[in-house]
């Protein structure tokens, strides 16, 4: 890849700058910066809708009352109970078994608050979830090609 | 204790590697300590599933890079790792007080100062800890322009993230540099382990891997009934080549720096030709594969022709990449010749 070739297309770095080894004008090979590749952020926004929508899911499980609010906290995370479970250090059925509301409805508050700061979250917002949905992996008001899509 | 320089990089290991290297007296281009490192690779295991995705690594293992640079440039190092976060943060604290940087071992997703997208459930990301300033660290990140804070908790949480890679507070730093180490047998066992793995006999790594991940592609036609799977896939297979920390290419372009500039160093043509074809290799990768993929992406065509041809083009990496590490393992440098690592650093443009 030339220096002249990097490409620059604004993207979701914001006024992050990556570097990209590329050649120059006698092909040497230096460090120029790259502001964002279309192709990069077209694969990267796929994934990260497809777990968009896990939250969602999570989110109107938990207000359906199927599952507990830890259930939307962990997706939110992009975490898994097995994984949430090697943070709290307990077996993986167990942090499962916290994902039933009505499991969950009686655990103790040390526990909660043993939960809460795994998560990054105060105590009081582990119970609860967003009211409406709402994107937890793009920054806040950042559009993606399938916004654009339905704009037309 | 001389000022630290923050250092723009490429890729998170190779960038942390020279920086640290650097400070401690042993300046060396960022490409340079991934090459030593061994930093190339391809690793596409079976059973091996991340988020739901199938592993496919264009790199060595995390903090091989490090690990191996200091052994071939005659650096001692330490390497520390915790079991208590309290004893890692004090420990931390205790080396910074004393002035000296070190290499750290963390999860992204606690990295705040990183854009939303880019954070994910990744323990492999590397950053050098500066300073302790009340109540949080000045780090710098070879990702970001800049030096930059974080508040002590997000790192403690990122040192001591669970799951695969965990890093357990993972730390480490360079204890003595030796002034002029010899560049030419450091280079030539390092590109002679990176051939021999690139042209392994075994199916999942190296060349055979990218004819596996080739098969693959083409079998999800017949394999994977559910297209929005399909497209997944081909997305993932093109973030794990050019998302965070590649430089471009899977490091492709990385490596051919090197090559370059350790052919230059060295005086040896044959690597300067390397680096060329290397090259290329890199433009395919990126150019070919990477946009045949997001055509697929965009138009949504997960049709067995699209796929066939995405593969077709993997098979083209896999065998000019066979003949390439063949031709270097054939023209490796004369370890005795005299040239040593001290030499200007390049700088980010």
């Amino acid at each position: 890849m030339r220096e002249k070739d990097v490409p620059q297309d604004p993207s979701y770095y914001q006024d992050l700058e990556r570097v990209c080894f590329a050649l120059d004008e006698d092909d040497h090979y230096v460090p120029a910066r790259s502001r964002g590749w279309e192709v990069e952020r077209l694969a990267t926004e796929q994934a990260l809708l497809v777990l968009e929508e896990q939250v969602e899911r999570e989110r109107r499980r938990v207000l359906a009352g199927e599952v507990s609010p830890l259930a939307y906290h962990l997706a939110a995370r992009q975490m898994t109970p097995k994984l949430f479970a090697q943070h709290v250090g307990l077996a993986a059925w167990r942090v499962r078994r916290h994902l039933k509301p009505r499991v969950f409805a009686r655990l103790g508050p040390e526990r909660l608050a043993h939960y809460a700061r795994c998560l990054d979250l105060d105590p009081a917002e582990l119970a609860r979830v967003p009211t409406e949905a709402r994107r937890v992996f793009f920054e806040e008001g950042r559009s993606t090609s399938n916004d654009r899509g339905t704009r037309g | 204790m001389a000022e630290f320089r923050h250092r723009h990089a490429a890729h998170c290991e190779s960038g942390v590697t020279a920086a640290l290297l650097g400070h401690a007296g042993l300046e060396l281009s960022e490409p340079m300590a991934f090459g030593i490192g061994g930093g190339v690779l391809f690793f596409f295991p079976p059973f091996v599933r991340v988020m739901g995705m199938p592993l496919i690594s264009y790199r060595s293992y995390p903090g091989s890079i490090f690990k191996l640079c200091c052994k071939r440039l005659g650096v001692t190092a330490n390497h520390e790792r915790f079991s208590s976060p309290e004893r890692g943060q004090r420990e931390l604290d205790r080396h910074l007080s004393e002035g000296r940087p070190v290499g750290l071992q963390t999860n992204m997703f606690w990295l705040s100062y990183f854009p939303k997208e880019f954070r994910s459930q990744f323990n492999g990301h590397n950053l050098i800890a500066l300073e302790r300033r009340g109540d949080a660290y000045l780090l710098s990140d070879p990702i970001l322009k800049e030096t930059t804070l974080l508040d002590a908790e997000a790192l403690e949480r990122s040192r001591f993230a669970k799951g695969v890679l965990a890093p357990r507070g993972s730390l480490y730093y360079p204890t003595e540099v030796p002034q002029l180490p010899a560049l030419a047998p450091a280079v030539h066992a390092a590109v002679q382990l990176t051939c021999k793995r690139m042209l392994a006999p075994v199916p999942i790594v190296g060349v055979r891997g990218i004819r596996r991940l080739a098969r693959h592609v083409r079998g999800w036609a017949t394999r994977v009934p559910d297209e929005r799977r399909r497209l997944l896939l081909i997305g993932h297979v093109v973030r794990m080549q050019e998302e965070v920390g590649s430089g471009g290419a899977g490091f492709r372009y990385l490596y051919a720096a090197f090559l370059q500039e350790a052919g230059e160093r060295l005086e040896h043509p044959p690597f300067l030709e390397a680096s060329r074809r290397l090259t290329e290799v890199g433009d395919l990768w990126r150019n070919e594969f990477a946009l045949c993929c997001a055509r697929i992406i965009k138009g949504r065509d997960v049709s067995g022709e699209s796929l066939a041809k995405a593969a077709g083009i993997l098979e083209r990496c896999a065998d000019l990449e066979q003949e390439l590490f063949r031709f270097l393992l054939e023209n490796l440098p004369d370890p005795r010749s005299g040239a040593t690592v001290a030499a200007p650093a390049l700088a980010v443009g």
